[in-house]
């Protein structure tokens, strides 16, 4: 007997009754503590989606972004303590006796019409300047990696809370059928091997029911795991076994009255629909090679920094609601000149590339993108500071991060700091500030974008004050 | 329809949120929508009862502001105490229902709002009198009458529900045996039940099999969050396995739950703890440990005391302690003071904020054999004697030890002239005052930076050295004898006016401080001898460039490094004529170690024997004269340095290895010595020949197993040929330290009685090293004192506070205030919490949601339970033996366990998720068993107990994703994953090496936590990521492979798909299914005969022996057929 899928449906409706069938369609009955409470979006999103390419390790602020001439004059002196103050610093300096300051090694100039101050290491982000809101005064409690990158992901620096990408998944969902809401990219730098690891947790949804994790995409053909038919099964034996499923499951349904089966089989179609849509994703070779060419060199390297932020174009393209980028390297506590010059020339061009492909394809205004680390570095320099080269150690105070398109206001500047770099004199922006900004571009109250759990309304910001900061918005 | 705005709205979020369409089941209520559910669950709503129906509207709107926190309660009013009743009595039905904003409650900007049902059931409530109850978790559990099936079905009744009947048999043994076991029936298993149909001896079969034990372990690893690695960035490895050896072992000799608490918590502490009592600890150290570097200690300390209370809560009161660590909670009973009351008991743990870098982070106990434990115990026996034999008085030996010192300070007394200050000054302003013995101690200001400037007569001639003695004195920091804090000090520079100093000598120098550098002509680098750390006298002799007269001398001082107030604080100088001090200083220069390796080789042999490409160098701070520890086993390391010569000549230098060791001398080999031994100083002399300039000494060391170190030091060239702590010692009298060295070098016996220590410690070291360790608890001698930590943080102390539990509990009754006292205050069977979450956990495996559906939270903000008076009985009856195997026998032998899980789309409709019971469980299996459930199906799964974690089948590259690499060559564990072969990838999976970063990927897919935190319940997820690793996770073919190959025992197709059906379900396929098998059968065999090659691509999957007798074309047929089984809901489904 050929039973159509559709037949199967019909028949499996029949027996189950209205109230399965709605089940069936209406999942919601099962999935009450699934979905956010309060009707999402909260108001009009400027941004649908979010692009974050997260630099993993704290890029220098100092020799990037937040320029400060007056730096090169105070070169080779003690930092004064009036500017360290009682800061907490990391056991990597602690112990040091002494704590020179360091201008960046690398010239600024003025560009766009906004005439942003941009390090020389940065000539093509330097080019869509005008596209970016720099927000200069980021700032975190946490000095060490792990806490820190675990506090800027998730709200608090303790284990087991969700990513931000998974609050989003569990908000708003993904506009795309196919494809999970959160897609992780990792990249790896071309040169030197990353020293700062990466976890899944990170990505993790903590809480939160465990789809609405990030999904990590990989180099390779195996982009998602197990997505490819193992060796002797060909699309038409898969589909041949899930026609065959489908009707012993659609047989179980109606047997034994759990709308859960029919659930089931609603995955497996999907998972077949995965099958093709994600090697098609993943598939680079019809793009035009002007716009690979954009992307710079290697972006038709698998798993380079630009090949993914390419991907991530062709994820947002997608639907695909949160895709993260993490890009290891930045972690320079020596040789710091070299190190960063390395990490600008493997992520400058591609950042702005994707900045401006989605510019032109008028997709900018509704895709957020963030550019940024779980910290920045101090002014000091750790270790010896020679006549060309240094290092620099973590530093939470104050630390760079840019943002565009999505509701966000090109050219602007927000935030400063002293003349050191140092400390925040003006529109401290705390990283529960920045989520808080995120969701707010994508039309969500991040005080009311909650989870109970643990007998407490749980949130990305945490339990203390975060403010949208308005300034950046348009 | 009661569910409608619900289901319509979250159905609207369905359809946005499901980017995968994912649909969850099981997981926790939203608490606004459960309020509903009560109302409904509790139709028949006569009386308004307050802790069912008024207390969660009053925790959810009100206590926030009017709640046990006290730093925000507004208008001095409590609602969440029978405090107020008469102002709640008088007032809250008018504010709660007025229309002036002001007056409103809850307050318009609160973000709150009362429905209209809550309302009316809060009014109806003060009507009827507004009469309070404390909190039902907070009141210990009373027996009611009845037993589980007549509590269930009195619910029923009264909703109108009917239970359904009994499950069928094939349903029912599949149902409890994997319930019981974590594995299915065997088919011949089934036929037996269906034949004799007694459920009784199928309970006591299942709960005696070794894997009942194993299957309640899968649990217990969530709670406690176990895992194989450390946790945080590095995430390197770590072994608790022994740990999960004890847990299972304790579920299968069904160990009393209350024991099982107590050993787990505090079985260091019981008196005369066995090893599995202290192992059993293990629990609270199964938390992620960090060391990154430049983290601070304290701060990560801490957060491991807290993750233990928060574990302790969460698994034995089912309370929420977390939200107190930073004020006091909002919603429940407990201060900010009674967090760190709790944190107390845990926080005089002998650990350690930053460990783990090399394994397991301490306090650790090595686990043995009983025959080694045996051996030991001689062997640790014979050594004490040995050694005692070896310091033991020895009249002459000492006393020609009495004569040699007594010599040497004769010689000394001869040799060096103590130098009389006729004026001391210091430039900084601090007071320097001479005391009798000639020394001079600084007092008074101490600046950063300072000189002291000494004039002195002395009629010598011909001075050839001066001695600086840098020494203690209990007027400076921690006894000097540095004038910094810590007790340190760096001369920067020593000048004598007129006289050049050309080589300096130190009996110790502090590494980068080296004494050269105080006459190195440059203020910034400077002599230091670790006085931060050591508070002893140090001495150092400084030879001039050519003898000089004496008369007016000025000698002078200097700190002025960047080191502040880093001056000596107590010095004393001398002069010597005697020339020989001219040939005893050193002549040569040797440079700093650099070091490569460890370089692993297969065996020690093949380390000694072959010379690898020595790459990546280090420069290490390794200090001569004392033994260096290195790390690696059946490894070699190269250390290298430069010796700088002023010419050609012989080198006596003194070497130490374990094991063995070999020296090259600018490229020649000057020594090799293939030995096994543990290391010693001065084991091998061997003279070196240099040439003048540079060279360059290099030793390889070897080690095959345990200890590995190396020890070196140049003997000549050196005051008197005796080593500098020997000289240090001599000068200012270490009794200890002189009489090994004596009796090292003069006692004949020594050497005997060292090689049999050696010999001995060798074989111990050798035990050592075979047996592994696991992480324990251990108190530290004297308690840490707590303090509160203000908003949570390390280093915000307020006030200081002792043990204690939370005042909402019962008190501690004649209980030490410590963990054991904590343990016993748990298992008191009036305690009101821990019995009723024990059992709530153990329906919760069996029916897929607790009694109380938040197992997690018992207090005012979880869910209220479904059948409280069937909690409060179990609990009792728990509390009254704390037998877990009869527990779990009492609910699988009751009907309600046992009924049928059909649903009527009525039933689905009206209680979706099985709350009220009228219908048996059914719910996908954890992630755990669907593999475990595909390996016995296929006849795949090794069933051994116990041992590490084991590595199956993963995809290449996902640990490589996020490993740490530091690039200077140090390598940490568990970066590499590396795939396990033969029956280890069948091993059941609560044994999988659980990488904290990464955990096993079939898990997390079927929602394992990574178990950074304490877990007691998992969603239930349903996703396409599911299917696909179903379909195409390699165990998963390869399970299939095996199943198709069991199933073509079938003579015919009908009979194969009915082996390979039932091993999967357990019950037979009805025609209809049998068909659908059969039709994917013939149209693959179609496939598979067209291409041969197809076939035996997909046989080749797995690393298992196929039964090569078999057609290609027929078996890779039905691996498709058995590869849609293994991939039906009925398969990993518990029904």
């Amino acid at each position: 007997m050929e039973m159509t899928r559709r037949r199967m449906l019909g028949v499996a409706a029949t027996a189950l009754g209205g109230a399965a069938m709605e089940t069936l369609f209406h999942p919601g009955v099962l999935t009450a503590q699934s979905a956010p409470t309060s009707a999402l979006p909260h108001f009009a999103p400027k941004a649908k989606r979010v692009i974050y390419l997260f630099m993993a390790g704290g890029p220098s602020h100092i020799d990037l972004w937040d320029y400060k001439p007056g730096l090169q004059r105070l070169h080779a002196t003690e930092l004064p303590t009036s500017i360290r103050g009682d800061q907490r610093i990391t056991g990597m300096t602690s112990g040091q006796a002494v704590f020179p300051v360091v201008a960046p090694m690398n010239a600024f100039a003025q560009h766009g019409k906004c005439g942003r101050w941009v390090s020389g290491l940065l000539p093509h982000t330097a080019k869509i300047v005008d596209d970016i809101a720099v927000i200069k005064s980021v700032n975190t409690e946490a000095i060490n990696h792990d806490p820190a990158i675990t506090f800027i992901q998730t709200g608090v620096q303790q284990l087991g809370k969700p990513s931000i990408g998974s609050w989003l998944s569990y908000g708003l969902g993904s506009e795309n059928k196919d494809l999970p809401a959160y897609i992780v990219l990792i990249s790896l730098p071309s040169v030197n091997k990353p020293d700062q690891p990466l976890f899944s947790r990170l990505w993790g949804s903590g809480f939160l029911p465990s789809d609405h994790q990030g999904v990590q995409l990989r180099a390779g053909p195996d982009p998602v795991l197990w997505l490819g038919d193992p060796p002797g099964i060909d699309r038409e034996t898969r589909r041949r076994m899930l026609d065959g499923l489908g009707r012993l499951n659609g047989m179980k349904a109606e047997e034994c009255g759990d709308p859960e089966v029919l659930a089931r089989i609603k995955q497996y179609e999907m998972a077949f629909r995965m099958q093709t849509s994600v090697p098609e994703l993943t598939d680079v070779s019809k793009e035009p090679a002007e716009v690979l060419e954009r992307y710079g060199p290697e972006a038709k390297k698998p798993g380079s920094f630009a090949a993914n932020c390419l991907l991530a174009r062709r994820l947002a393209e997608r639907g695909v609601r949160f895709i993260q980028l993490f890009h290891r390297g930045w972690d320079q506590h020596n040789n710091l000149p070299s190190g960063i010059r390395q990490q600008c020339r493997d992520t400058d061009q591609p950042a702005a590339a994707l900045v401006a492909d989605l510019k032109r394809r008028g997709m900018l205004d509704e895709t957020l993108v963030v550019w940024g680390g779980e910290f920045g570095r101090t002014v000091y320099s750790q270790g010896t500071l020679t006549k060309d080269n240094h290092g620099r150690d973590h530093h939470g105070r104050c630390f760079t991060v840019w943002m565009a398109g999505g509701g966000v206001k090109g050219g602007v500047e927000h935030g400063e700091t002293d003349d050191f770099a140092y400390n925040v004199v003006k529109d401290g922006v705390h990283i529960r500030d920045l989520n808080a900004t995120i969701l707010h571009t994508l039309g969500i109250d991040h005080e009311r974008l909650t989870f109970k759990f643990q007998g407490l309304d749980q949130r990305l910001t945490g339990v203390e004050k975060a403010t949208v900061v308005k300034a950046v918005l348009g | 329809m009661i569910y409608q705005p619900a289901t319509m709205r979250a159905f609207t979020f369905a359809l946005l949120l499901l980017g995968v369409s994912a649909v969850v089941i099981g997981g926790c209520f939203r608490s606004d929508e459960s309020w509903k559910v009560r109302a409904t669950l509790n139709a028949a709503l006569d009386v308004v009862d307050f802790n069912r129906d008024i207390r969660p509207i009053l925790s959810e709107n009100c206590f926030k502001c009017h709640g046990p926190d006290r730093s925000h309660r507004e208008a001095d009013l409590r609602l969440d105490v029978n405090e107020d009743w008469e102002k709640v009595r008088t007032f809250l039905a008018l504010r709660i229902t007025s229309t002036d904003p002001d007056f409103h409650m809850p307050p318009p900007g609160s973000g709150k709002t009362l429905t209209a049902a809550q309302i009316t059931l809060l009014t109806r409530w003060v009507d009827e009198g507004a009469s309070w109850q404390p909190h039902w978790a907070f009141v210990p559990p009373k027996r009611a009458p009845g037993d589980i099936d007549s509590l269930v079905r009195a619910r029923l009744q009264k909703e109108g529900l009917k239970p359904s009947s009994e499950a069928d048999r094939i349903t029912l043994i599949r149902r409890v045996t994997l319930d019981l076991t974590g594995i299915p029936p065997t088919p011949e298993e089934v036929d037996a039940f269906v034949g004799d149909g007694n459920y009784e001896k199928l309970i006591d079969r299942l709960l005696a099999s070794p894997r009942f034990g194993e299957r309640m372990a899968m649990e217990w690893m969530d709670v406690a969050r176990y895992a194989d690695t450390h946790g945080y960035s590095i995430d390197s490895g770590r072994d608790m396995w022994i740990w999960r050896a004890w847990v299972i072992d304790a579920f299968n000799r069904n160990q009393p739950y209350d024991q099982f608490i107590v050993d787990q918590l505090a079985g260091d502490l019981l008196p005369g703890a066995t090893r599995e009592q202290r192992i059993a600890t293990g629990f609270n150290r199964n938390h992620p440990v960090n060391f990154e570097g430049g983290s601070i200690e304290e701060e990560f300390r801490v957060e491991y005391v807290v993750d233990r209370v928060n574990t302790t809560s969460s698994a034995f009161l089912g309370l929420t302690m977390g939200c107190a660590r930073c004020h006091d909670h909002k919603y429940d009973p407990i201060g900010n003071d009674e967090f760190y009351r709790f944190f107390a008991f845990f926080n005089s743990i002998a650990d350690q904020g930053l460990d783990g870098q090399s394994g397991n982070a301490a306090p650790v106990l090595r686990v043995y054999g009983a025959a080694q434990e045996k051996r030991l115990a001689a062997l640790r026996e014979q050594l004490a004697k040995l050694v005692e034999r070896r310091k033991a008085p020895l009249p002459k030996v000492d006393a020609a030890q009495a004569a040699w010192e007594a010599a040497f300070a004769k010689a000394m007394e001869a040799r060096w002239k103590p130098l009389d200050a006729t004026k001391v000054e210091s430039t900084g302003g601090a007071t320097l005052e001479k005391l009798g013995d000639g020394s001079i101690v600084a007092r008074g200001s101490t600046p950063d930076k300072d000189v002291y400037e000494i004039a002195a007569h002395s009629d010598l001639a011909g001075i050839q050295a001066l001695r600086l003695e840098a020494l203690t004195h209990d007027s400076l920091p921690k006894g000097g004898p540095g004038r910094f804090d810590g007790g340190n000090f760096v001369l920067s520079e020593i000048e004598v006016d007129g006289v050049k100093l050309v080589s300096a000598w130190a009996s110790y120098s502090q590494s980068t401080f080296d004494v050269a550098r105080a006459i190195d002509g440059r203020e910034e680098t400077g002599w230091a001898v670790d006085g931060n750390a050591s508070h002893v006298n140090r001495v150092a002799t400084f030879l001039a460039e050519k003898p000089f007269d004496g008369g007016e001398l000025k000698i002078r001082l200097t700190f002025r490094s960047p080191f502040a107030r880093h001056a000596i604080g107590r010095f004393r100088i001398s002069l010597t004529t005697d020339p020989a001090v001219r040939t005893e200083m050193a002549a040569s220069t040797l440079g700093a170690w650099t070091m490569s390796g460890p370089h692993k080789a297969e065996s020690g042999k093949k380390a000694w024997e072959t010379e690898v490409e020595t790459k990546d160098w280090v420069e290490k701070d390794f200090k001569d004269g004392r033994v260096h520890a290195l790390t690696g086993e059946n490894s070699a390391t190269y250390l290298r340095r430069t010796v700088t010569s002023k010419s050609a000549r012989a080198m006596t230098v003194s070497l130490g290895s374990d094991d063995a060791i070999k020296v090259w001398v600018n490229g020649v080999v000057a020594f090799e010595r293939h030995v096994l031994r543990p290391i010693e100083p001065d084991q091998d002399r061997v003279v070196l020949s240099l040439r003048e300039g540079e060279n360059t000494i290099e030793m390889k060391v070897v080690n095959y197993g345990g200890g590995y170190g190396f020890f070196f030091r140049r003997v000549d060239e050196q005051p008197m040929d005796l080593p500098p702590e020997v000289i240090e010692g001599l000068t200012f009298g270490n009794s200890a330290f002189l009489r090994d060295h004596w009796r090292r070098t003069t006692w004949p016996e020594w050497k005997g009685l060292t090689d049999e220590i050696a010999t001995l410690k060798r074989e111990e070291a050798q035990i050592d090293a075979l047996a592994p360790t696991t992480m324990v608890m251990a108190e530290l001698a004297t308690p840490r004192e707590t303090f509160i930590l203000k908003r949570g943080q390390y280093d915000q102390r307020g006030e200081r506070v002792a043990p204690g539990t939370p005042s909402c509990l019962p008190p501690m009754k004649d209980a030490p205030l410590n963990r054991l006292g904590l343990a016993r205050w748990l298992i008191d069977p009036a305690h009101p919490l821990t019995a009723r979450v024990a059992v709530n956990r153990l329906w919760q495996m069996l029916f897929g949601v607790g009694i109380v559906e938040t197992s997690e939270d018992f207090g005012t903000q979880g869910q209220p339970p479904s059948h409280p008076e069937l909690l409060d009985s179990l609990a009792c009856e728990f509390a009254a033996g704390w037998d877990v195997k009869a527990m779990m026998k009492r609910i699988v032998m009751s009907s309600t366990y046992r009924q049928s899980s059909r649903a009527s789309p009525g039933l689905v409709e009206r209680d979706p998720r099985n709350r009220l019971l009228a219908r048996g469980p059914r719910f996908r299996m954890s992630a755990e068993m669907v593999r475990d459930n595909a390996l016995a199906a296929a006849g795949l799964l090794v069933e051994k107990a116990g041992g590490p974690g084991v590595r199956p089948y993963q995809p290449a590259g996902l640990w490589e994703a996020l490993k740490f690499d530091t690039g200077d060559g140090q390598v940490f564990s568990a970066q590499d994953y590396v795939q396990d072969r033969g029956e280890a990838l069948y091993r059941r999976s609560v044994y999988l090496f659980w990488k904290r970063a990464c955990p096993p990927p079939g898990m997390s897919t079927f929602d394992a936590p990574n178990r950074d935190v304490c877990t007691l319940r998992r969603p239930r997820t349903n996703t396409p990521l599911q299917a696909l690793e179903l379909m195409n996770d390699p165990v998963y073919v390869e399970a299939a492979r095996a199943l198709a190959q069991a199933a073509m025992k079938g003579t015919t197709p009908e009979k194969r798909a009915t082996i390979a059906f039932r091993r999967a379900t357990g019950r037979a396929p009805k025609a209809a299914e049998i068909a659908v098998l059969i039709d994917l059968y013939r149209a693959q065999l179609d496939v598979y005969t067209r291409d041969v090659e197809a076939a035996k691509r997909l046989l080749a999957i797995g690393e298992s022996k196929r039964d090569e007798s078999l057609d290609v074309r027929e078996h890779a047929a039905w691996t498709v057929v058995a590869s849609l089984i293994l991939n039906l809901d009925e398969t990993i489904t518990k029904e």
